[in-house]
């Protein structure tokens, strides 16, 4: 398969942890067809996603922890909608605190919020039905 | 009849006889000088009185006997019954004498009787006459007493008047052309003038005073005949003083009827219209008083004997004014028709108008207009030519009456307002506490939320890693026969050369660095002509290896190297995960246990030996989710020796000021914790790197509610709670603060040995 034709899948977290198994969760369901990229914070996603602009990458998924040293996940994942809107958008949070939640949910146009931990088959349907919305 | 010679003759003549012997004897004695005769003259003397007088007496009360017995029987019987043959010799006689002698005294005496009686009863007259009239003299000498005694006393009261009327008199007479006839000498006590000065002087010492003028228009009448009434004039006396002069003039007429002259008298008046001017004046000022006043006065008469009110007789023109009645109609009027009805039934039968006493009272009182007003009253009562009267003076006190009323509204006012603010500080005190509850609670909340984050990763690690390992197992199970059936020698070869460098420890890489490896190792395979370079490369650096010995190289050219790989990493993916797993209880062990010592609760109400830097880490590991955004913790900590506290509320002190830190510095800089020993004391200082606190609001950040957050973002009470809590524990707290260079919060906690 050649490699510029895959799509991407951005995984990012600052917790390692999560970042591995959760990289190897989606590549066990997506196998080959994308391309898997993962990153600590944000500011390094937005260096991937440069790299990928510069190797004509497409992205498709990008799956980002919420609560992160720098900038926070709702917050990059707006960024990223708005110069990339048909990335399929999810955001993970561990935060228990309604009032943040419900302030994440209303921006529920932009991303989908999955809460921490989470189900795998869950996960896998929101990006699914987010990749069929894109076609 | 014949008389015997008595028996005392006898017996004299014997003492004469006796005595004559004894008188010749001494006298010879004496001429002839013989003893003889002295004695025997001294013998017939003794005998002669002695013997002669003893020898009589014997006779003689023989007589007696018999004389006695014959005036004994006579005394028996009357006269003329004894006979005188009854006794014989000389008693016969004497009997018959006496019997004839009492006939005749008899007689005599009765005679003498009558006689006597008469002359009594003329003696009596004439006592009662002689009484008489020495009374009606004593009468007339007493009443000559008083006379004399009146003619005194009126002489000396005339002499007095005299002398008074010449201090205050003199009398004159003056002709028709004014010239003075003649002038008691008074004049010259009253005006000071001699007689012969006043008579050439008297028309031209009048004074300016207007009342001359008066008085010379009279006696120009006067000259008329026409007869005047008293005028008055004033003049000069000698020493140039007014006087003031009352003066009668009378005109004096001749027998043919001509006026000659004027008598006059002047009587000096001065001192009297000097006085009577004061009282003039005096009662002139007190009617000003009266009148004028800006009290209520009035007069009224009292009926003492029936404790009735009389009527109104005199007011001043502020009752007037103020009551609105005229002084005609108060006059019909008396102080208790003045009552309003609130104060009728209250004091009709308590007339306090009848009494005068120092006391004052208070009325309301009605003006004709059925204005009310309220007044305090005094009364005062007297006497005028006999009529109890009374004066009362009456204050309008309505104004202050209204601004008492006032005063006691406002007063009431206060009062309740005093009570509702008592109740509010109430409910506030109560709702700072609940607050200060909610604070806790929040602050708690938060933290709860923080926790939560931070196992809710691990634990989505841990249900991630699981499913991933279930899913390499199964694989991995599935192509275990034909990995050990159809394995060639190379593809074994890779397989050991994978597991021996995986099983290798390996230091953690950042994904950046992963990234740099993937893709200097897909470089490489590619210009080996690896087929799926990439997919290759991303599997190697799965398995943990970053770099492509030639020994792997020669070893990837001979085999389906992306099979192969792909089937080790099934086995490297349990080994992986398993770690991951382990990695992430860890963190939330770690977390757990954090909670339970911020949470520990035994000693609840009670002092334990606490670690406080111990306490202090336990709260950054229930922080961490919100340090690790961007705040660097420096730990300057010394060994402490462990401090008596009550554990529970010294966590909430690192908790509040961790948080304000952090919001402080907005999630980014960095945070200095340190603990150190000073004295008796352990310091512990949270200083931060945010913007610093306004100096002028410094004394204010630990006032309850004081708060520089947005409202509903803090409730102000987070430092309040702190330093209550360091107060609790007998410590210090300080805040040290630059603008630009952050809050440094330091705590001084005194260090107890457990003992204390």
């Amino acid at each position: 398969m050649n490699e510029k034709n895959r799509k991407v899948i951005i995984c990012i977290d600052d917790e390692a942890i999560i970042l591995e198994s959760l990289r190897e969760q989606l590549e066990k369901h997506f196998g080959d067809a994308y391309h898997y990229e993962v990153a600590e914070s944000a500011e390094e996603a937005f260096e991937i996603i440069d790299d990928l602009e510069d190797e004509e990458m497409d992205i498709a998924i990008i799956v980002c922890d919420w609560l992160m040293p720098g900038m926070k996940g709702d917050e990059f994942l707006l960024r990223i909608d708005l110069k990339y809107p048909r990335v399929v958008k999810v955001l993970l949070t561990g935060q228990a605190d309604q009032k943040s939640v419900d302030k994440l949910e209303e921006l529920a146009d932009q991303f989908t919020l999955v809460p921490k931990p989470w189900n795998k088959d869950e996960l896998i349907n929101i990006i699914n039905s987010g990749l069929k919305e894109n076609e | 009849m014949k008389r015997l010679p008595p028996i005392s003759d006898i017996i004299t003549i014997l003492i004469i006889i006796v005595g004559t012997l004894g008188l010749i004897t001494f006298l010879s004695g004496i001429f002839t000088g013989t003893e003889a005769f002295f004695y025997i003259s001294f013998i017939i003397l003794l005998a002669g009185t002695i013997v002669i007088p003893i020898i009589e007496r014997r006779k003689n009360k023989k007589q007696l006997k018999e004389i006695s017995k014959v005036i004994n029987d006579l005394g028996k019987k009357d006269f003329g019954e004894i006979l005188a043959e009854d006794y014989p010799g000389e008693l016969g006689l004497l009997t018959r004498s006496l019997n004839k002698v009492s006939t005749q005294l008899k007689e005599d005496l009765h005679d003498l009787q009558i006689r006597v009686i008469r002359r009594a009863s003329e003696i009596s007259m004439r006592n009662a006459e002689l009484r008489k009239k020495q009374r009606e003299i004593l009468q007339q000498n007493h009443e000559l007493k008083a006379a004399y005694e009146a003619l005194k006393e009126s002489r000396e009261k005339y002499e007095k008047l005299i002398e008074h009327l010449e201090d205050e008199y003199f009398f004159y007479s003056k002709a028709l052309n004014n010239t003075l006839l003649f002038v008691s000498p008074s004049v010259k006590k009253i005006l000071g003038y001699e007689v012969k000065e006043y008579r050439k002087r008297h028309h031209e010492i009048y004074t300016s005073n207007p009342i001359n003028e008066l008085a010379r228009q009279i006696e120009e009448n006067l000259k008329n005949g026409v007869p005047q009434p008293k005028y008055i004039k004033e003049i000069f006396n000698s020493q140039g003083k007014e006087k003031i002069l009352e003066v009668s003039e009378m005109p004096v007429f001749n027998d043919e009827g001509h006026l000659v002259s004027i008598e006059g008298l002047a009587h000096d008046i001065t001192e009297k219209q000097k006085a009577e001017d004061l009282i003039k004046e005096q009662e002139e000022k007190y009617r000003m008083l009266f009148t004028y006043a800006s009290d209520i006065i009035f007069l009224y008469t009292l009926d003492i004997t029936n404790q009735k009110l009389g009527k109104i007789i005199d007011a001043n023109n502020y009752t007037i004014d103020r009551l609105g009645y005229s002084i005609e109609e108060l006059r019909k009027m008396s102080p208790a028709d003045l009552l309003a009805e609130a104060d009728v039934s209250e004091n009709s039968s308590n007339l306090k108008e009848l009494t005068a006493s120092d006391a004052k009272f208070e009325r309301i009182w009605k003006s004709k207009n059925d204005e009310h007003l309220d007044v305090e009253i005094s009364i005062h009562a007297f006497q005028i030519k006999g009529r109890e009267v009374a004066i009362a003076v009456a204050r309008d006190i309505t104004q202050r009456k209204r601004a008492e009323e006032e005063i006691r509204f406002v007063n009431e006012e206060l009062i309740n307002q005093k009570e509702n603010l008592e109740s509010l500080v109430d409910n506030l005190t109560e709702t700072q506490e609940q607050l200060v509850q909610s604070e806790k609670m929040a602050a708690l909340g938060q933290l709860i939320a923080g926790i939560a984050h931070e196992i809710n990763t691990p634990l989505g690690a841990i249900k991630a890693s699981i499913g991933n390992m279930l899913d390499s197992l199964n694989t991995a199970l599935s192509e275990l026969p034909d990995l050990f059936q159809k394995q060639s020698v190379e593809n074994l070869n890779l397989f050991n050369i994978i597991f021996e460098q995986a099983r290798q420890g390996k230091a953690e890489l950042s994904s950046r660095e992963k990234r740099q490896y993937r893709r200097e190792m897909a470089n490489k395979l590619n210009e080996n002509h690896i087929p799926d370079a990439e997919l290759v490369a991303d599997a190697l650096v799965y398995l943990e290896l970053f770099s492509i010995s030639n020994e792997l190289l020669s070893s990837l050219q001979k085999t389906d190297a992306l099979k192969v790989i792909r089937s080790a990493r099934n086995f490297i993916s349990i080994l992986k995960n398993t770690n991951t797993i382990n990695i992430a209880v860890e963190k939330a062990t770690k977390v757990v246990f954090a909670l339970k010592k911020y949470a520990h609760r035994d000693s609840l109400g009670e002092k334990v030996s606490t670690d406080l830097t111990d306490s202090i880490e336990t709260v950054l590991t229930l922080y961490h989710n919100q340090l690790k955004q961007g705040i660097d913790i420096v730990r300057d900590y010394d060994k402490l020796p462990l401090v008596q506290c009550y554990q529970d509320e010294i966590s909430q002190v690192w908790t509040n000021l961790l948080q304000n830190a952090i919001q402080a510095m907005h999630l980014e800089g960095k945070l200095t914790i340190s603990a150190k020993q000073e004295g008796n004391f352990a310091r512990i200082s949270f200083k931060d790197t945010g913007p610093g606190i306004e100096p002028d609001i410094l004394d204010r950040i630990f006032d309850p509610f004081f708060t520089t957050k947005k409202q509903g973002e803090g409730s102000g009470l987070g430092l309040d709670i702190v330093k209550k809590i360091v107060e609790k524990h007998n410590g210090i707290i300080e805040v040290d603060s630059k603008m630009g260079e952050g809050a440094d919060f330091i705590i001084k906690l005194p260090m107890e040995t457990e003992n204390e």
